[in-house]
């Protein structure tokens, strides 16, 4: 679409006011100008001589006017405030002639960067300022605010809002708050908006719930405040926007920018964009330099709007909006019935063409006479509100006849909408009310500005008819709602995401990103504290109205320090808030880069003091000058009872316990630990009753009970590694279960053979994605061949885990202890396991591994474990247990002796021919080819065949 | 009494956010606020860099080894939404770019090396993931929990693996249930079963006043108790404890000056670290009557370079 353009209507040039702000008092009709050294009125109405004077009154202050404003309600349209530095004062215009200061409001500290009246009560005023406050006053009563709202950054802009008479919004650098006047303790709603400086806001004319946000960033947003962590809508300009607002007609958007997209800034730079659906739709052309303020003209028929600007080439405007612009933005138009066909082709030169069925202003104020006057009988408000009583799905949740208002609730198809309805104080005929969207609607924002435009057509028609038009326009709002199509929550979903994306490439708000850490410990590896923190120079920012450290990363986007070059050091001259009349501009762009941020938090004194110093702007949140971060690695290792040393020397057999038990306790001892040494003496002593057991076989049964009971049997064992456990001694818990292993297993050993199998785990650490290559081996009666089994699993790459088997039976019954017990031994082992890992001690932790029995020992769970296969001696079948299935016989048989094989077993690794591990052993002492006469040379090539492969 | 065992002046141009040593204490990885992850090889008192890891466009809030079986693998997660899985083959490299979230990733947390090489992330976005490596395809598998905690989940941490449950298989504990305890800005802890496909809240658990700010499940050796300490803006440590991981008791270990950080277990799980915004950092223990001791503190100034050979904690 090509961006159309169109001039002003109207256009006065006072050089001499020197003005710095502008304001259009209630009645549309009288323009206030403000400067340092003059405040002037001017009257403007459409057929004014251009030159027509204005009245002038002196004003000596050295202060620029900051910020002027009329208020705009009917009672209080002789009020006007205007900021200076850091008081406000309050004129009172009388009788159209005598400008005189009523009041001046002295609170702030700083200065005052914008006022606004409250939209009805003509008493209240709010006022922020860079102080970090915003005060609401009661004109009656001015020697102190009524309301103090505090943050903790400079405000830039308030904001009341145009539907609900409490709410209020300020800009504070990056971040919107919305406040409830009645309860001003804290925010209801936090908005982390932007990434620099917030320099405009706006309500929506037409919905309580939604503003818009202009930044230095260059970008726009729309808000819903309710659902504050992502714009509904974003427009991304290249350009920083001084100032977005919204239409009061359809669903448009006015912003001045400072530079112009991609258009050198002196050629543009007085251009005001409308943008239509998020798309730059016409300019305004006609400011030779930076537009300060425009506002829309109050009082103006909607077939007529009209913005007045004032820029800072000194001159005041005034524009129309071109009727196909209005359409645009799905403005419904009056009388567009008639004129319908005309509008469509009307050239943008036209516009002045339009000017002539305007309406025709009264000089004296608020009255507006209408060019058309209608006749017909007067409806009362009372007669309006009545009709709506009985109106079935919609349900009147207000209804005040003081303020002319009520409020409208309505649910359809799942649809929400909330409406409030308003009627002009000052009606004539032809005045319609005014609709607006209230919290809890929710119709998509561009449904919504739909129906209101079908809503104002229809009261528009009654109203020319002389009716009554509340009913019909509530009508319209149901049928509107029952066209909407039906939303399925798949539709909606998918909607939510896609509108999620589109907002993605914004900042999701920080807000609801925690605060960064900068102090943290950690245990890692067996007994080291990692330890980082804050270099101690460091202080952090003081936050007035918090205690302690914030908690979302949003809070380092309200450190004063971010924005502007340290406000305090500057002359008060220039103190006033960055606004196109200074004349250095806008300030500079800063990106709030995080990592900035959580410096500056931090070093802000630091670096306040240095470029106080410096008086030069040096480069912010570096933390050049501090010291760097760092690390520290404590060594706590004596905070664990956990002994590298001793793991190292600690001696692992479980097959002779005795001995491991004293060769323990004579390492402990050497070691100097002597309570372990006493339990190793004490465990040693169990060993030893335990093992010399199988000789107290002969004694008497009743004998062989009273030892189990004995204390010194199973219950000492227990309870020394009970104990060790409890106490977090995991070495010496998981060696005692190491040491006492073999009377653990409650497996009735007696009756099942154990074949051993052995898994050799291809442990090549660096690519533990490789897959393991596992050698197992088949033996038959003659000739075998070898298999290998490939597994994907990766706890297989543990390495080396030689399921140890049983070979002696032993009694099982000696030392009953539960299942559960037995369990929870191996994982003692199993953890001690992983902590001779992480100390490097692989062998010793092989070992522990190699205790560690899996409870299913007979047939090792699946693919969990290292597992032989080997085809059947007697039928051929590959095996995977000690018995073939369909021949019911031992499957491996000796290659020696012929016999089927139970217990360990030894395989070639080369020709696959296994036999018993004794057998062969005094096979190959005499031998070196393969005792199945397969001619292989097992010793010397079967060997051979292992030196590629590392164990770890 | 605790020793300095190395002093690593990281080089770091802004504020570091978290340091890692890996399964054997050799190399250590830190994150900082300028976008980059550094490793170092410590040796004996000495470090030198090994890698500077640059591919976050934000600040990078965590890293996380894995454990060695599965190669070299570290972690790292950051506010500019990503999560980022290096590789060492020779050279640090990118082996994986996770992008399945639309805010800040607060934190990184592999699984127990038992499940295989699973991670667990989660994010400003209120959900969390679960990343698992897939060795037949070679490709990484993406659970999610959309909405795991309103406003955001800022920690998530693993049940352990070694578990007391009878009819595991202790040598691999594969078919032990896993399960992810997380926290997040709703003031909640929640406590994840992962069933079939799906993650499924089992418990959550009420009781700070505020966001939480790291949940820490701690190692267990198979004992029965299961242990969750958790640290919240509320300025609380809370240890939560468990028989059968379904009925949980909050104890509150203290009530500190500042928001509390960080929770960290021994490996024994008997010692707890805790640090926070007052740039404390203490270690606590459990006595014999179950009440919670501090047992060192370091007051501040830890990075200072005076007191630095002598500081004991």
């Amino acid at each position: 679409m090509t961006v159309h353009w169109s001039s002003e209507i109207m256009k006065w040039e006072y050089r001499e006011l020197q003005a710095t702000a502008m304001s259009v008092d209630y009645s549309g009709n009288n323009v206030l100008l403000a400067g340092r050294r003059w405040l002037a009125i001017k009257h403007i109405g459409v057929d004014d001589v251009p030159t027509e004077i204005v009245k002038k009154y002196p004003r000596h202050s050295k202060y620029d006017a900051a910020g002027a404003e009329w208020c705009q309600t009917y009672p209080g349209q002789k009020l006007c405030a205007i900021a200076s530095n850091q008081h406000v004062d309050v004129y009172e215009w009388r009788a159209g002639n005598d400008l005189m200061c009523i009041c001046s409001l002295r609170g702030h500290t700083r200065v005052v960067s914008d006022t606004h009246f409250h939209r009805q009560d003509h008493n209240l005023i709010a006022t922020c300022s860079i102080d970090t406050f915003t005060y609401l006053w009661d004109l009656r009563d001015t020697r102190k605010p009524v309301v103090s709202l505090s943050a903790v950054a400079g405000a830039s802009q308030v904001q009341w809002n145009k539907v609900a008479s409490h709410l209020v919004a300020t800009a504070h650098d990056g971040d919107i708050k919305i406040w409830d006047y009645r309860k001003n303790s804290a925010p209801l709603h936090y908005i982390s908006a932007h990434l620099c400086k917030i320099h405009g806001v706006d309500w929506s004319p037409h919905h309580e719930y939604q503003l818009v946000t202009s930044s230095h960033d260059g970008s726009i947003k729309y808000f819903d405040i309710h659902s504050a962590r992502k714009p509904e809508n974003v427009i991304m300009t290249n350009f920083p926007v001084w100032r977005a607002i919204y239409t009061p007609f359809g669903s448009g958007l006015l912003t001045i920018g400072v530079g112009w997209g991609g258009l050198p800034r002196v050629e543009q730079a007085g251009v005001i964009g409308i943008w239509i659906g998020g798309t730059l739709t016409h300019r305004l052309v006609g400011h030779t330099d930076t537009v300060q303020t425009m506002v829309w003209r109050p009082n103006t028929l909607p077939s007529n709007y009209q913005l007045v600007t004032w820029g800072r080439d000194q001159t005041l405007r005034l524009w129309t909006m071109h009727p196909s612009l209005l359409k645009m933005c799905s403005h419904y138009l009056p009388d567009d019935i008639e004129n319908d066909d005309n509008n469509s082709d009307t050239s943008y030169a036209s516009t002045v063409s339009s000017m002539n069925d305007l309406s025709v202003c009264d000089s004296k104020g608020h009255e507006i006479q209408m060019n058309k006057i209608v006749h017909k009988t007067t409806t009362s408000i009372d007669e309006e509100f009545e009709s709506i009583r009985e109106m079935a799905n919609i349900e009147v949740t207000d209804m005040n006849i003081e303020t002319r208002t009520c409020q409208i609730h309505s649910e359809r198809n799942g649809y929400t909408a909330n409406l409030q309805v308003t009627f002009p104080r000052n009606v004539t005929e032809q005045t319609i009310p005014k609709f607006s969207w209230l919290s809890g609607t929710n119709v998509d924002g561009a449904t919504t500005i739909k129906i209101l435009q079908a809503i104002n057509r229809t009261a528009n028609r009654k109203k020319k008819e002389g009716h009554r038009c509340l009913l019909h326009c509530l009508k319209t709002l149901a049928t509107s709602i029952d066209e909407i199509p039906v939303k399925s929550s798949e539709d909606s979903d998918s909607m939510k995401s896609s509108q999620r994306s589109q907002s993605e490439s914004e900042n999701a708000g920080d807000s609801c990103i925690p605060f960064p850490r900068t102090c943290g410990a950690k245990w890692c590896g067996v007994s080291t504290l990692v330890v980082f923190n804050r270099p101690s120079n460091a202080r952090r920012l003081s936050l007035k109205h918090e205690t302690g450290t914030p908690r979302s990363m949003s809070s380092l986007s309200l450190t004063p320090a971010l924005f502007g070059t340290g406000y305090t050091s500057v002359s008060p001259h220039a103190t006033t808030t960055p606004s196109p009349t200074n004349a250095s501009g806008f300030p500079q762009l800063h990106h709030r880069h995080a990592s900035n941020s959580i410096t500056t938090f931090y070093f802000q004194d630091r670096w306040k003091a240095q470029s106080r110093r410096a008086g030069s702007m040096r480069s912010r949140g570096s933390i050049s000058g501090c010291t760097p971060p760092r690390v520290v690695l404590y060594a706590a290792s004596s905070l664990f009872p956990l002994n590298r040393t001793l793991a190292e020397k600690y001696y692992i057999n479980a097959e002779t316990p005795v001995d491991m038990c004293e060769r323990n306790a004579k390492v402990s001892s050497e070691e100097g630990e002597g309570e372990l040494s006493h339990a190793w003496g004490l465990a040693a002593l169990v060993a030893k009753s335990l093992a010399a057991r199988p000789v107290d076989h002969f004694i008497s049964s009743e004998e062989s009970m009273a030892w189990i009971s004995h204390p010194l049997c199973c219950n000492l064992v227990q309870a020394l590694i009970s104990h060790y456990a409890k106490s977090s001694d995991l070495q010496m818990a998981a060696m005692l279960t190491c040491a006492f292993s073999v009377f653990n297993d409650t497996s009735n050993s007696g009756s099942q053979s154990i074949i051993s199998t052995s898994s050799y785990g291809n442990g090549n650490n660096t690519s533990p994605y490789n897959t393991i290559t596992q050698y197992s081996e088949i033996s038959a009666d003659g000739w075998t061949l070898p298999v290998i089994l490939r597994s994907n699993s990766c706890s297989e790459a543990e390495n080396l885990n030689t399921e140890y088997s049983a070979t002696k039976s032993e009694p099982s019954s000696a030392c009953a202890i539960d299942e559960a017990t037995v369990h929870l031994y191996h994982c003692f082992k199993r953890a001690y396991a992983d902590v001779l890992h992480r100390w490097q001690l692989l062998y010793k932790r092989t070992e522990v591994m190699k205790l560690v029995r899996c409870k299913f020992d007979a047939i090792p769970a699946g693919d969990g474990v290292g597992e032989a296969a080997w085809e059947c001696a007697w039928c051929g079948r590959t095996v995977r247990g000690a018995a073939c299935a369909s021949c019911r016989r031992l499957a491996l048989r000796c290659a020696v002796c012929g016999r089927g094989v139970r217990g360990l077993a030894v395989a070639c690794a080369l020709c696959s021919h296994a036999a018993h591990a004794q057998h062969m052993l005094a096979w190959f002492a005499e031998h070196d080819t393969c005792p199945a006469g397969c001619g292989c040379k097992c010793i010397i090539e079967g060997n051979s065949l292992w030196k590629g492969v590392k164990y770890v | 009494m605790i020793s300095v065992l190395n002093t690593i002046d990281t080089g770091h141009e802004d504020m570091i956010h978290d340091a890692e040593l890996d399964y054997y204490g050799l190399r250590l990885a830190t994150c900082s606020s300028d976008n980059s992850v550094k490793i170092y090889d410590i040796k004996s008192g000495t470090q030198t860099l090994a890698a500077d890891l640059k591919g976050h466009f934000g600040p990078v809030w965590q890293v996380a080894w894995a454990h060695p079986k599965f190669g070299n693998l570290l972690a790292s997660c950051s506010y500019d939404r990503k999560v980022i899985i290096w590789k060492e083959s020779g050279e640090w490299s990118k082996l994986y770019e996770y992008t399945g979230h639309e805010s800040s990733v607060n934190a990184v947390a592999w699984a127990p090396a038992e499940y295989g090489l699973v991670l667990a992330c989660c994010s400003s976005d209120g959900s969390i993931s679960t990343i698992s490596y897939n060795q037949d395809g070679a490709t990484w598998d993406v659970k999610k929990i959309p909405g795991a905690h309103a406003i955001g989940v800022n920690s998530v941490s693993w049940c352990p693996a070694i578990s007391a449950e009878l009819s595991l298989d202790p040598l691999t504990n594969k078919e032990a249930p896993k399960r992810i305890v997380s926290g997040g800005c709703d003031n909640l802890i929640k406590i994840w079963k992962e069933q079939g496909d799906q993650w499924i809240e089992e418990k959550r658990l009420d009781m700070h006043m505020d966001w939480i700010r790291d949940v820490a499940w701690a190692p267990s050796f198979g004992l029965q108790r299961s242990m969750i300490a958790s640290c919240s803006q509320d300025k609380r440590v809370v240890i939560w404890s468990s028989d059968d991981n379904i009925s949980w008791t909050p104890t509150i270990l203290n009530t500190f000056d500042d928001v509390v950080w960080s929770v960290s277990w021994s490996l024994t799980g008997n010692i707890l670290a805790v640090s926070g915004g007052d740039n404390k950092v203490s270690l606590w223990r459990e006595n014999a009557d179950g009440q919670w001791l501090c047992i060192s503190e370091v007051a501040k100034g830890l990075g200072q370079p005076t007191n630095d050979e002598r500081s004991t904690l």
